[in-house]
């Protein structure tokens, strides 16, 4: 497999993993190959952020999880996006927006 | 950000335990195994597919490491969000919580000042080295808990075997490296050309300092050939408190001399600061080498000679490793062993008791009640926490009734009904937090005062009580408890509200929170019922008592106190000392009678003898232990307390030491002696005293206003010398003012003499820990609790009324404008006031009839259905009732119908 890594910026985790889970319930793995996919690998994202981010944010009450099998029929803890949690991506897209926007300008002017 | 770190690594230990443990494994694992899966479908062999996993993973251990620390910085966020939010909601209504956090705060108060006494009792350590390895020795004989001291020279036969070649008692040797002895005492302490100062010191032996551990802050401790030889070391060794304050901590007091009893004493050194010697409980002035009795206290001496005469506790020091079992076998056979060698000298039966030192306060005579009395406190303590809490829960209640809409919005946003409770926690753990140091402070200011009033007689407290950093440790957890106790019941009420109705502010709830409420003044009247009717009774019993005729007239009597014993005074110079004095005391403007005893009704440690029955009869087992108070009067005594004689004669100055031995007896003793006969004429036994009795009181009591039957009886000081002797003055006017008269009077006779604990009867009973003070202390208690629970039930009731008017404004309106006066408009709401309050003054009183019988051992005087006070409370609960209900009501009355029609 092609490395590219790219380090994460601070706080984009989050937003990744919100919109990964924004079309359904995901296990962990499915939401990292979910988020490689659609970042055509750009953002490689290892278990040892992962895990953390998934029960900060579930402790913050933005997702909840339940035990469910994997297509391999293995156990597994399937996450899913709470009211509270799709409120919370809805602020994170503006607040993204702004930024790439802002950033983008500045680049442009230099 | 390390401290950060540490108090999440503390945390995550709290945060992570088995279900969440093994659910973050399971989960983490399961990764490692869909990735291995993967892996296995692009080719890898199984065994290559799961190492590339784990690569790739990076640990799965390391993984997991990094959700707990995440986790536990989450879990501490929440809380800190809590509480801010909390501290946010009790800032903006100050009322609600300033009640709530001073009824707790009264709980907790109780509470922590018990706790300052349980800790200085059982939990502080003896400031010495290793203090867990030091033991109590004591011996005590089957037929009673109280426990005695050994003779001297019983200690020095404990001390050869613990700390010599260990040939004779090999188990003593194996169990203990070192055994001292100390005796308790008052002495009188004086600087040259300084007034003399009554105070207490330990006669020591001469590793008592070794045994201890113990280090000098100047000067030095005993070497170890002192306190060997009797007489051979006139040496005194100060307390850093004595030093201080009565020397001025003056760095030369090293070799300059105090006199002791009027000895000269040459001072060695001064002890550390902390350092209490080897009790708690007394504020002692110095140590003295027990050698030295003889010399310090002549009418003593036999205290270090004497095997037949117990002064002296021990304390030994068990070898590492040694346990309390050996120890106590090893303490037996040296026991068995005296009781064989000297028998006649010990009591029969006589047993070693060796407790830890921290079992053993605060004096070993009386560490088999402490536990008990330990628990009693305690066990008052808790009751006023709980009504405590039962108030507070009543008050959240309330307050959850008027929350439920913000409640209901913020469950409607996504928080959980765990979130929500935390946070309603949180609210009630803050303000009993801030109680709790309320009660901290308040423990640490009242506790000086309350062990002042208990330590017995003129011993003076420890300067260092219980308030150490246990004390702020127990309050805190107390507070955490009761804040989570109090709040639980309301917060869970709170948040299984059902959502939909309240948001749509449908009315439909509206009957179901008026009943929330009125169930609510239904229990704070039944509650404040219960509590002011258990105050009510107390007082009663109070007020009771201070009616009780005690067998003498209280008033303007005037006590004072002198020890001649410690002035050196030889029996022939007391008696004349003391003929003296009253003398000049029966002189002094203003005293219509003075007296001489050697102890006085509500003296704390009175002269107790065992042992009474009528002459040539065998006893019986109990006469054999029958205790009976002892009181050697001046022949005036009994006229200047007024007490009648009902049988036979007073004493009279012919009852001197030449004339017959008499004894004048109360009834309840005349009732055991002799039970149908008249006592007058009769002749007893007390010990080894034969004594004939000349006359016969009524009760007087001496101990505890409540209890009436305890034997007693008085013989004249005349015939049974004492050096303690107390003055008694009755005056014509206020005793007090006559305290520097007495004092003069004593100054002119013996400049050297200290003259202490002057106080008034009546000080002397309301300071006594027996007479009233239990009763007191439960009424003022209960009291408080009581007014607070009827306060919080006016609020209550005033809510509920005025939040019906505000409900009923449009019917109001309509029966104004149909031609409703506006007494009959008030008189509805009134009777609607009413309704709850009757509800629960009848289940209070209900309550309180099934409650006052438990206490009904300890009313005095009064029924535990007592008419008055069940009346009374019930008319008090009434009228602040009708009171609570018409301020609201006439508002209703001063609606214009105009409004209140068009109201909503």
């Amino acid at each position: 497999m092609t490395e590219q890594n790219t380090e994460l910026v601070q706080g984009t985790l989050d937003l990744l993993i919100l919109k990964a889970l924004a079309l359904g319930p995901r296990h962990g793995l499915g939401i990292a190959r979910r988020i490689e996919q659609v970042t055509r690998g750009t953002f490689q994202v290892k278990p040892g952020s992962l895990f953390p981010a998934l029960h900060r944010m579930e402790e913050e009450g933005w997702l909840s999880s339940s035990w469910g099998e994997s297509e391999n029929n293995r156990r597994a803890k399937f996450y899913q996006l709470t009211r509270a949690g799709r409120r919370q991506l809805g602020s994170e897209t503006q607040r993204w927006a702004r930024v790439s926007a802002a950033i983008a300008r500045v680049l442009a002017v230099s | 950000m390390r401290w950060l770190n540490r108090v999440r690594s503390f945390f995550r230990g709290l945060v992570h335990r088995g279900a969440d443990e093994r659910e973050l494994d399971a989960e983490v694992r399961g990764y490692a195994e869909m990735l291995a899966d993967e892996k296995g479908k692009q080719g890898m062999s199984g065994q290559e597919a799961r190492r590339a996993a784990r690569v790739e993973m990076g640990g799965i251990e390391q993984v997991k490491e990094e959700v707990r620390s995440v986790r536990a910085g989450v879990w501490l966020e929440t809380l800190w969000q809590d509480l801010r939010f909390g501290a946010r909601m009790l800032r903006k209504n100050p009322g609600f919580t300033a009640i709530a956090i001073l009824t707790l705060a009264l709980g907790l108060t109780v509470n922590a000042t018990i706790f300052v006494f349980i800790n200085d009792l059982f939990l502080r350590p003896l400031p010495a080295t290793d203090p867990g390895r030091l033991v109590v020795i004591a011996q005590k004989i089957p037929q009673s808990e109280m426990m005695f001291p050994f003779s001297y020279q019983d200690f020095l036969d404990f001390q050869r075997w613990a700390e010599g070649d260990g040939h004779e008692v090999p188990e003593m040797a194996k169990t203990f490296s070192g055994v001292m002895a100390y005796m308790e005492t008052p002495a009188h302490l004086s600087l040259s050309g300084e007034a003399t100062e009554r105070t207490y010191v330990h006669m020591v032996s001469g590793n008592y300092f070794t045994v201890l551990g113990a280090q000098p802050m100047l000067g030095r401790l005993f070497l170890p050939n002192e306190g060997r030889t009797v007489g051979a070391d006139p040496i005194i060794v100060l307390t850093y408190d004595t030093w201080r304050s009565r020397f001025a901590a003056d760095p030369r007091i090293i070799g300059q001399t105090v006199k002791l009893n009027g000895l000269p004493l040459t001072v060695v050194g001064v002890t550390q600061p902390n350092f209490v010697g080897a009790s708690w409980g007394t504020a002692l002035s110095g140590f003295v080498p027990a050698t030295m009795l003889p010399q310090m206290i002549p009418d003593r001496a036999y205290l270090i000679s004497d095997r037949g005469d117990t002064a002296f506790f021990m304390m030994g020091r068990l070898q590492s490793g040694a346990s309390l079992e050996q120890a106590r076998a090893a303490a037996a056979i040296v026991m068995a062993r005296l009781l064989k060698d000297y028998a006649g000298m010990h009591p029969l039966h006589a047993e070693a008791v060796v407790l830890r030192e921290s079992m053993s306060r605060p004096s070993p005579f009386v560490a088999n009640y402490t536990p008990l009395i330990a628990f009693v406190l305690m066990g008052m303590a808790l009751l006023v926490l709980g009504i405590t809490v039962a108030n507070v829960t009543n008050l959240l209640y309330a307050r959850a009734a008027d929350r439920e809409r913000e409640v209901a919005i913020r469950g409607a946003l996504g928080a959980t009904r765990w979130r929500l409770l935390r946070q309603l926690l949180a609210e009630s753990t803050l303000l009993a937090l801030a109680a709790g140091v309320i009660g901290a402070m308040a423990a640490v200011n009242l506790s000086p005062i309350l062990s002042k009033v208990i330590a017995p007689g003129d011993m003076a407290p420890p300067s260092d009580t219980g308030t150490d950093w246990r004390l702020f440790v127990f309050t805190f957890v107390a507070s955490l408890v009761t804040g989570i106790l109090a709040g639980l019941l309301p917060a869970l009420k709170a948040t299984r509200i059902d959502v939909l109705p309240l948001l749509k502010n449908a009315p439909a709830n509206a009957g179901n929170r008026h009943r929330l409420r009125s169930l609510l003044v239904i229990g704070q009247v039944a509650i404040s019922c219960v509590v002011l009717i258990c105050a009510g009774l107390a007082l009663r019993s109070v007020q009771k008592l201070s009616q009780v005729n005690l067998g003498f007239r209280t008033d303007n009597l005037l006590l004072a106190s002198v020890d001649l014993r410690l002035q050196r005074y030889s029996s022939d110079r007391g008696r004349r000392f003391q003929e003296q004095l009253l003398e000049k005391v029966r002189a002094l403007p203003g005293v219509r009678n003075a007296s001489l005893a050697d102890s006085v009704p509500f003296d704390t440690g009175k002269g107790m003898r065992a042992g009474i029955w009528p002459e040539g009869q065998t006893p019986t087992e109990s006469q054999k232990f029958m205790n009976v108070a002892c009181f050697a009067v001046d022949h005036s005594f009994l006229q200047t307390l007024g007490t009648r004689i009902v049988e036979g004669r007073d004493f009279n100055e012919r009852d001197d030491a030449s004339a017959p031995r008499v004894v004048i007896i109360n009834r309840a003793l005349a009732e055991q002696l002799w039970p149908n006969d008249d006592p007058v004429g009769k002749r007893l036994t007390l010990q080894r005293d034969h004594l004939q009795v000349v006359g016969e009181i009524g009760d007087l009591r001496y101990w505890a206003m409540t209890d009436t039957n305890r034997p007693l009886l008085f013989y004249p000081l005349a015939q049974n010398y004492e050096g303690n002797v107390t003055i008694v003055a009755r005056t014509g006017m206020d005793p007090a003012q006559l305290t520097l008269s007495v004092q003069q009077a004593v100054a002119q006779l013996n400049p050297d003499l200290p003259l202490y604990n002057i106080r008034t009867m009546d000080q002397q009973i309301a300071g006594s820990p027996m007479a009233m003070a239990p009763m007191r202390f439960g009424a003022v208690i209960a009291g408080t609790q009581g007014a607070i629970a009827l306060f919080l039930a006016t609020l209550g009731l005033y809510g509920l009324i005025s939040h019906s008017v505000k409900r009923r404004t449009h019917e109001i309106g309509i029966r104004m404008a149909l031609g409703a006066k506006p007494g009959n408009v008030l008189r509805v709401l009134i009777v609607q006031g009413l309704r709850p309050v009757l509800i629960g003054l009848g289940l209070g009183l209900v309550a309180a009839f099934a409650v006052t019988r438990m206490l009904s051992g300890m009313l005095y005087g009064v029924q535990p259905t007592d008419l008055l006070t069940f009346a009374g409370v019930s008319l008090l609960l009434a009228g602040v009732a009708v009171f609570a209900s018409y301020i609201p009501a006439r508002r209703a009355t001063k609606v214009d119908p105009m409004v209140a029609l068009r109201h909503e």
